[in-house]
């Protein structure tokens, strides 16, 4: 900058600063933008709940997976048992057992998952289960 | 529309402004990034602005302890600490630099304890080029702007005091509507400015 320029790159830094806080200041400027900028806000709000709810079952299921892992050894060990026991069973279809125990499985896809899933799944659901008999037992 | 039953200070997250508020502004972050450039990108490394958004959503909800209610919004927060933080830091990574050598020095990775607004500032002063004659610009800019009175006070105030949103409004009595639509006219303003200088080609 010379010695007689008035301006800089930081007067148009404030002016780009503002100018993202007011266009995403509230869901209708956010949604005036948005569309102006040919995107289509009911979309990206439809996608991104989905997203989230996924994303929450995943986290969900990471929560107890490492819970199981740090949990008691008798129910972990109850929790191995039952699921060997299941899994081994001649005839055992997983499709079935869901149907069975009337489980809801959001957002996946009963083809495409692998043996390690469905043991994963198993010892989630198990350990729940054993988990919340034991709470019930304790109250 | 099903609750998603995420609670922040004992009240339901809005998820559906939140989308549309993060998107918004991961939108503007990473055009402003390209702003004096021929053409204005909306996605870094591959990745859109929604891959940003959602990015900056998980990392909070696995690190929920991170956010400090008496720091400011919920909102201010994902915006301001994390979605900036994430894209600033795509933006000055090795291949995206350009002309500094002191790109990624000034931001903290951490939760610095000043003002979520406050640290948009440095993120988007690196994105400019030194090479750009910015003071005719903005003289230009000034000139342009002088018929219009409501986007001359923004300027005045915004881009010479850095001003913000919630003061300009209170110390010019102005409406945040009267703000929101005299910065648009200003943004237009600079476009064209831009465009007469060559220094673009495309809107944002």
């Amino acid at each position: 900058m010379s010695m007689n320029s008035k301006y800089s790159s930081k007067n148009l830094s404030n002016f780009f600063s503002a100018y993202l806080e007011s266009i995403s200041s509230d869901k209708d400027s956010a949604r005036e933008y948005l569309t102006a900028q040919g995107l289509n806000p009911d979309d990206i709000v439809k996608e991104g709940l989905k997203r989230i709810k996924k994303l929450q079952l995943q986290l969900k299921a990471k929560h107890t997976q490492s819970e199981f892992e740090e949990g008691t050894d008798l129910i972990k060990q109850k929790v191995r048992e039952q699921v060997k026991l299941l899994t081994e069973k001649i005839g055992f279809s997983f499709a079935q057992f869901i149907k069975q125990e009337q489980i809801a499985l959001h957002h996946r896809n009963l083809e495409t998952l692998t043996d390690a899933d469905i043991k994963d799944f198993l010892e989630e659901y198990f350990y729940l289960k054993f988990k919340s008999e034991q709470n019930r037992g304790n109250s | 529309m099903e609750s998603l039953q995420i609670y922040i200070d004992n009240q339901e997250v809005n998820w559906s402004g939140v989308m549309l508020e993060l998107t918004a502004f991961a939108n503007g972050l990473i055009k402003a990034k390209s702003w004096f450039r021929k053409k204005s990108d909306s996605f870094l490394q591959g990745k859109t602005c929604s891959d940003y958004v959602m990015e900056a959503i998980t990392w909070h909800l696995e690190n929920p302890e991170k956010y400090d209610p008496s720091r400011g919004t919920f909102i201010k927060y994902l915006k301001y600490n994390i979605l900036r933080r994430m894209i600033h830091n795509d933006a000055t990574s090795k291949e995206n630099r350009k002309t500094r050598d002191v790109f990624g020095e000034k931001i903290k990775d951490g939760n610095d304890p000043s003002d979520h607004y406050d640290s948009i500032l440095p993120s988007i002063e690196e994105y400019f080029e030194d090479n750009i004659d910015y003071d005719t610009i903005m003289k230009a800019v000034e000139k342009k702007c002088e018929n219009d009175d409501i986007a001359y006070k923004i300027f005045y105030e915004v881009c010479l005091c850095g001003g913000k949103r919630r003061e300009v409004c209170r110390e010019q009595k102005m409406a945040e509507k009267e703000y929101d639509n005299g910065i648009r006219r200003l943004n237009t303003i600079l476009e064209e400015i831009a465009i007469q200088f060559q220094l673009k080609t495309q809107s944002l």
